[in-house]
């Protein structure tokens, strides 16, 4: 990789410092290229002072400059760091000036974690983290793609990963050298559940972290007139939707997106529900009902008192959280109660709705589809293996654990060169 | 100078069914060999089959060769390995009577009117323009033929060790064959260094059997389709069981500066899965005691196989450690163990009809090829000659799919992947292990032996009508409604109310079919996914490995040399670190959408399928 590419690794927004990074052989020359002040050759790992300057040799910001020679750096490649003034404006000059050199170029995103991959600086598990963390929008999707960064992620699956390969090596072992190891010496049974429990956790996580990638979707509805608009303008706090005392005023999906406790969500608003609607109203209907297939999670709004279960009827309790509203005009009654006009019960409704999409503190981990499809694979392996290790034999076990670790190896992205014969031979003393 | 239609070299387990298939298939053969006496020597432990083994000789033998047979005839003692856990791994291993071995395969050869042994050393091959034409001896003698098959096992340039103590060699009573080596390099093979080992022989008169463990043998089996069970005579030896001890341990530690190993005065490699004794005390601190199996070498032979001791350690410490173990305090050695270190050829050389890529005519088979045991040898023994009788008479090779046989297995493993120790065939090394048993060899290869000759129409008849009583069954239990309850556990055929009759290895074989038709349907879905989704990943057509950074140089090389075109294809090939199947991934799925001058630079832009005729690339 003979390029050398320049970014600005500080955030759009101003702020006290920002940062211009290099990585790549011609990273110091460039630098030195536009600044006065650094020694020639730089000390490595050491703040320098210097001066960028303007084409025209006047000075454009005071800063530090710290060089990190290769291998040893974020990359594996030399990095450079320049540290200045954080104004957008400079650091996007600083930047252009860089460019002057003719083997810089602007940086690709994710493009310095592809090179510390690639050098084998990281592994696969925080390089993609590398790239949810580009695109988090919420605090608990920064959160989660930091921990995957800090290797949460990867020493997790190692976990699982090396668990399966003993347990494999383990049953290979009997079943190639019998004599070797005798049913007594074999504890697939507790290993084996200790495997799915650990799977299971992971896919929870998982889920927890598709929530945190794509920001799920709660969805109002109920009755017309229920006070739904006026509950998704309470929520917001801003008056987003028309409210008005007729039944059907809203048609549209009214869609906004809302952070609580860290967690991103599309709080969307529906027309209300009603038989014998008219022509547009009914269009509307039909856009309300269609969002709320795609909903995470429902909100079933009905006021206070009213019959609630035609309305509950349209979707599955699991997917659904009845919200009485307008609790101030009836005094009892079932679901969460919430009074609009002055907010009580609201803060109640966001911790509830927070609870049932994101159920655990669990951060969660974050995983392509791809990987979640695998992980499905290799629970369901994980399932069969017990069974089979309940009602049939140790060699149908085994094929079940080979199948999972080809699953497991799919998702960790791993697997190339591994055969569950070394790790027979690390592990056991076996042969004649 | 006498001619043949093919030459055999050396009539060990790989040479006799080499001899014998090329002879049935009608073909004037001429088998040489160093010693006529020593033809089909166990050069080792005297049992035949075992797991993966066992099933090697069941393939074997549908396919017509001759070692289950001999087995039979030889057969001492019978042990059933891994009896509870799974028809599919379930394995048959028959102790034999040394010499009786060696006689009943002695005995086969000579019923070939068309084979013909001569005794010799062949020290050279003889080739014209890429093509084996014959060999020549080393007493000066040429011989012509039109195919040879060479199957020198431990024998190229071999070295014996004892302790310090070197001799040449390929095994204690034989010399070392030492033209053949440099004529192969001639030819243009590679040839490596291995090493294996075998433990000292004991005096039965010496041991105190009462100390130790009896083992009696099961109730005779047929391990070949030819042997009626009638026919086979009652078990003639009882082996039995004993430990090492902390004394055991504590004299070969005390002695490791001695061994050749520790000492690195052997180079080659040998296999993980046969450690010697020092090497497991060495390697297994934790383990108190280790098991010996003690096994009489024939019924009236003065001799004992122990296995589980094998070792190079100097003779003075051999006898000094054996006495510290349960039952053998006073035993006498007969022969010390040794090691053999030989060149072997590379098997990555070879078609997969075992023929040499470089050489045409000329096939190699068993230990030459680099793999251990007298199973592994016999079956590439068969296909080797197999393929070069078939070869000679003009008619298309037989080579088998890795769905088939485990015999197939270990060809495809051993020409695609090659070896880096000696190779020994495991059951997991197979991903169709369910459906490859013991008990259907039958029905997976009769007809392939069949159709290449080597079965008769009788045998083949045979088989086929056993089917039919097989498949009988199954129609008879679906049209029942019993086959869930025949899926039961511990369900058999006998309890089902109006069950068809049938011998027990047919009711076995239907019980199997039904009981394990989920797991079987389930594991080809999974692999058929696994394929579907990463066979589909296509990498570029033109990626050039060799501008990867970060991968090992011998990744490299191997990605290069095979040219993987899918993720899939990444991910089967062996001995990459796992850097370089992430790495294909990452290539694979990124995006393609901008910076094509620089994001190219991991290889050339992947083409669209249809461009390749564009002028510009
Ligand atoms: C010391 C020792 C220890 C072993 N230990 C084990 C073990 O622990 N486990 C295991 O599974 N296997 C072991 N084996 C391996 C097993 O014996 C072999 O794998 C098997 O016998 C190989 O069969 P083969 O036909 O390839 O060769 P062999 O059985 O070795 O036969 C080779 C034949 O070729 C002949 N020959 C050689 N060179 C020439 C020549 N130039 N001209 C004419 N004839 C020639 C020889 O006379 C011999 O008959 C061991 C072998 C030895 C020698
Ligand atoms: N007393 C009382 N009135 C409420 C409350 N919430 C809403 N309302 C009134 O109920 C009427 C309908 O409210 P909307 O929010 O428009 O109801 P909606 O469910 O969105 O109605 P459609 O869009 O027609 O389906 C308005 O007049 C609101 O002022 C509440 O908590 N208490
Ligand atoms: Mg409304």
């Amino acid at each position: 990789m003979s390029s050398t590419i320049v970014a600005i690794a500080t955030g759009p927004a101003t702020g006290a410092v920002g940062i211009v990074r290099l990585s790549g052989p011609a990273a110091v020359d460039a630098v030195a290229a536009i600044t006065r002040g650094l020694p020639s050759p730089p000390t490595p790992r050491f703040a320098h002072r210097v001066t960028v300057v303007a084409a025209d040799g006047a000075a454009l910001d005071d800063g530090l400059c710290l060089v990190f020679p290769a291998p040893r750096s974020l990359t594996g490649e030399t990095v450079v760091e320049l540290q200045l003034h954080g104004s957008p404006r400079l650091l996007a000059l600083v930047q252009a000036r860089l460019l002057e050199h003719p083997t810089v170029r602007l940086a690709d995103p994710g493009e310095f974690t592809r090179r510390a991959w690639v050098n084998g600086k990281v592994d696969l598990t925080r390089a993609q983290a590398v790239a949810a963390l580009v695109e988090a929008r919420s605090e608990r999707a920064v959160r989660a793609a930091a921990a995957a960064l800090g290797g949460a992620t990867a020493s997790r699956l190692g976990g699982l990963e090396r668990a399966l390969r003993a347990l494999h090596a383990e049953v290979e072992a009997a079943l190639e050298f019998p004599q070797d190891v005798e049913d007594h010496e074999l504890t697939v049974a507790p290993r084996l559940a200790a495997l799915r429990a650990d799977a299971e956790a992971l896919a929870t996580a998982a889920g927890a972290g598709a929530l945190l990638s794509r920001e799920p979707a709660v969805v109002l509805y109920g009755p017309v007139n229920a006070g739904k608009s006026t509950l998704f303008n309470a929520l917001l706090g801003e008056e987003r939707a028309l409210v008005d005392p007729s039944p059907g005023t809203t048609r549209d999906v009214l869609e906004a997106r809302v952070e609580w406790q860290g967690l991103g969500l599309q709080l969307k608003d529906t027309a209300g529900l009603r038989d014998g609607a008219q022509a547009l109203e009914a269009r509307g209907i039909a856009r309300g009902r269609a969002a709320l297939d795609e909903a995470a999670l429902a909100v079933c709004v009905v006021p206070a008192g009213a019959a609630r279960a035609p309305w509950e009827a349209e979707v599955l309790a699991e997917r659904r959280l009845d919200v009485a509203s307008k609790s101030d005009l009836h005094a009892e009654g079932p679901g969460l109660r919430v009074h609009q006009h002055d907010g009580k019960g609201l803060e109640a409704l966001r911790r509830a709705i927070v609870a049932r999409l994101a159920p655990t503190a669990d951060l969660g981990v974050l995983l392509s589809d791809r990987q979640r499809a695998s992980l499905e694979q290799l629970r369901a392996h994980l399932g069969a293996a017990a069974e089979a290790e309940r009602l049939s034999t140790l060699e149908v076990v085994a094929g079940e654990l080979a199948l999972a670790s080809a699953a497991l190896a799919e998702l960790t992205g791993t697997g190339a060169g591994r055969d569950v014969l070394d790790e027979v031979f690390a592990r056991f003393c076996i042969g004649k | 100078m006498d001619r043949a239609d093919v030459i055999v070299v050396g009539l060990g387990h790989a040479g006799c069914e080499a001899a014998l298939a090329c002879a049935r298939l009608g073909l004037d053969v001429v088998a040489v060999t160093l010693k006529a006496e020593r033809i089909a020597v166990m050069s080792c432990n005297p049992a035949i089959g075992g797991t993966a083994k066992g099933h090697l000789v069941r393939e074997l033998d549908a396919l017509g060769g001759e070692m289950a047979r001999a087995a039979d005839l030889a057969g001492t003692h019978q042990v059933t390995l891994n009896a509870s856990r799974g028809p599919a791994v379930r394995a048959t291993r028959v102790l034999c009577d040394r010499d009786a071995y060696a006689r009943a395969m002695q005995g086969a050869l000579a019923a070939e009117p068309t084979l013909h042994v001569l005794e010799g050393e062949v020290a050279a091959l003889l080739s014209e323009g890429g093509r084996v034409t014959g060999v020549a001896l080393a007493s000066g003698q040429q011989l012509a033929a039109r195919a040879v098959v060479v199957t020198t096992g431990t024998f190229l340039q071999a070295l014996m060790h004892v302790g310090a103590e070197q001799s040449v060699g390929g095994r204690l009573g034989d010399a070392a064959a030492t033209g053949l080596s440099a004529s192969l390099r001639a030819l243009g093979l590679t040839l490596g260094r291995f090493k294996t080992g075998t433990p000292p022989r004991l005096r039965r008169d010496s041991i105190d059997w009462a100390r130790c463990t009896p083992q009696p043998s099961e109730a005779r089996r047929p391990f070949s389709l030819r042997t009626d069970a009638a026919t086979l005579p009652a078990p003639t030896v009882t082996c039995a069981i004993t430990h090492t001890s902390a004394a055991t341990h504590a004299v070969l530690r005390e002695n490791l500066h001695r061994s050749p190993l520790f000492q690195g005065a052997i180079t080659g490699r040998g296999p993980r899965y046969c450690p010697s004794l020092e090497d497991k005390v060495v390697r297994f601190p934790e383990k108190g005691r280790h098991t010996l199996f003690l096994e009489p070498e024939g019924p009236n032979s003065p001799l004992v196989y122990p296995a589980g001791v094998s070792t190079s350690l100097p003779a003075d410490v051999q006898l000094r450690f054996l006495r510290t173990i349960v039952g053998l305090e006073a035993v006498e050695v007969e022969r010390f163990g040794y090691a053999v270190e030989y060149d072997f050829a590379p098997p990555t050389q070879l078609r997969p009809t075992l023929e040499c890529k470089a050489v045409g005519g000329l096939f190699l088979a068993g230990q030459l090829n680099g793999t251990s045991g007298y199973e592994e040898a016999a079956f590439q023994g068969l296909l080797a000659g197999l393929n070069a009788g078939l070869q000679v008479r003009g008619a298309p090779p037989l080579v088998l799919g890795r769905h088939e046989a485990h015999g197939a297995v270990l060809l495809d493993e051993l020409v695609t992947h090659g070896v880096d120790e000696p190779f020994r065939m495991f059951t997991s090394r197979s991903e169709h292990r369910l459906t490859l048993r013991e008990g259907n060899a039958e029905w997976r290869l009769r007809a392939h032996g069949h159709r290449a000759g080597l079965v008769k129409a009788a045998e083949h008849q045979r088989t086929l009508a056993r089917r039919a009583r097989v498949d009988a069954a199954l129609g008879w239990l679906s049209a029942a409604r019993l086959e869930s309850t025949l899926q039961r556990p511990g369900v058999r055929l006998h309890d089902l109310p109006g069950h068809p009759d049938l011998p027990g290895d047919l009711a076995d074989e239907v019980e199997t079919e039904v009981k394990y038709r989920g797991y079987v349907a389930m594991a080809l879905a999974s692999r058929d996914r696994l394929s579907r989704t990463e066979d589909a990943v296509a990498l570029p057509e033109d990626m050039v490995w060799a501008e990867v950074p970060g991968l090992s140089a011998e990744s490299r090389e191997t990605l290069t040399r095979l040219g993987p075109r899918t993720v899939g294809d990444v991910r089967r090939l062996r001995g990459l670190d796992p850097a370089a199947l992430e790495l294909a991934l990452l290539y694979a799925l990124r995006p393609v959408s901008r910076g094509t001058p620089h994001g190219g630079k991991l290889g050339k832009t992947p083409r669209p399928p249809e461009s390749s005729t564009n002028p510009e690339s």
